[in-house]
C-alpha cells in the first residue's frame, strides 16, 4: 500500500498569509508618513515601482499559500480531503449564483461595477469555503 | 455503513489517537468513521483490517446486516 504523506510539510500557512498584505499596504503606510509635497516631486518610475514590487510580492506570496494548501489537502487525512471538495462544491454553486445575480445587478443599476465582478466573486469564493467547511465538519461530528 | 471499528478499538485498549498514528490518519477521521458519519477508503478500510488482524467484512458491513 502506498505511504500516505500525511505530515507533507510545506510552510505556508500564517507567516504567509499575514506578511503578503503587509508588504502590499507598507508603502501606502510608508508614503504616508512622508510629506506630500516629496511624494508628489518622486519620479513617476518610483511610484510606479513601488507598486510593481508590493503587489509582485504579494502575488508570489498567494500564489504560493494556495498551492501549499492544495498540496497540503491532496496528500493529507482521506476525510479532511472529503470535506475539503464537499466545500469546493458548495463554493462553486454559491461563486455562480452570484455571478449571475451581480451581472443581472449590475448590468441593470451600476454598470461601472462590472470592473469588481472578479473582485468580488473571489471574496464570495473565500468567505463560501471557509463558511462551507465550518458546515461540512459540523456535519460529520 | 456500520462499523464494529469502537468495540475493537476498545478490545485493544488504543485511543482514537493512538489508533489514528497506527492508520496514518487524523483523530477526527477515527472518530467520523466510529460514529458511522463517515465510510472509509477501500484503503483505509484495509489498513484498519489489518491493524486489527480481521477482514475487512467483519469490521464494516451493510446496515441491513446487524
Amino acid at each position: 500500500m502506498k505511504t500516505v504523506l500525511k505530515n507533507f510539510s510545506f510552510p505556508y500557512k500564517t507567516p504567509i498569509l499575514i506578511l503578503s498584505p503587509i508588504v502590499l499596504f507598507v508603502p501606502t503606510f510608508v508614503i504616508a508618513m512622508l510629506p506630500i509635497e516629496q511624494i508628489i516631486q518622486l519620479p513617476g518610475y518610483v511610484h510606479r515601482g513601488t507598486l510593481f514590487l508590493s503587489t509582485f510580492l504579494w502575488t508570489l506570496g498567494f500564489i504560493y499559500y494556495i498551492l501549499g494548501y492544495h498540496f497540503q489537502i491532496l496528500r493529507g487525512d482521506e476525510f479532511k480531503f472529503k470535506i475539503h471538495l464537499e466545500s469546493l462544491n458548495v463554493v462553486f454553486t454559491t461563486t455562480l449564483v452570484f455571478l449571475f445575480i451581480l451581472i443581472f445587478v449590475f448590468v441593470n443599476f451600476a454598470p461601472t461595477m462590472l470592473s469588481y465582478i472578479l473582485v468580488i466573486l473571489a471574496v464570495v469564493g473565500i468567505v463560501a469555503y471557509l463558511l462551507a467547511a465550518e458546515f461540512v465538519k459540523e456535519k460529520y461530528q | 455503513m456500520k462499523n464494529t471499528l469502537h468495540i475493537l478499538r476498545a478490545e485493544r485498549r488504543l485511543s482514537q489517537e493512538d489508533l489514528a498514528k497506527l492508520l496514518d490518519v487524523s483523530r477526527q477521521t477515527i472518530n467520523a468513521i466510529e460514529r458511522e458519519k463517515y465510510d472509509p477508503s477501500l484503503p483505509l478500510a484495509l489498513k484498519i483490517a489489518k491493524v486489527f488482524d480481521k477482514k475487512i467484512e467483519e469490521i464494516f458491513f451493510p446496515e441491513e446486516d446487524r
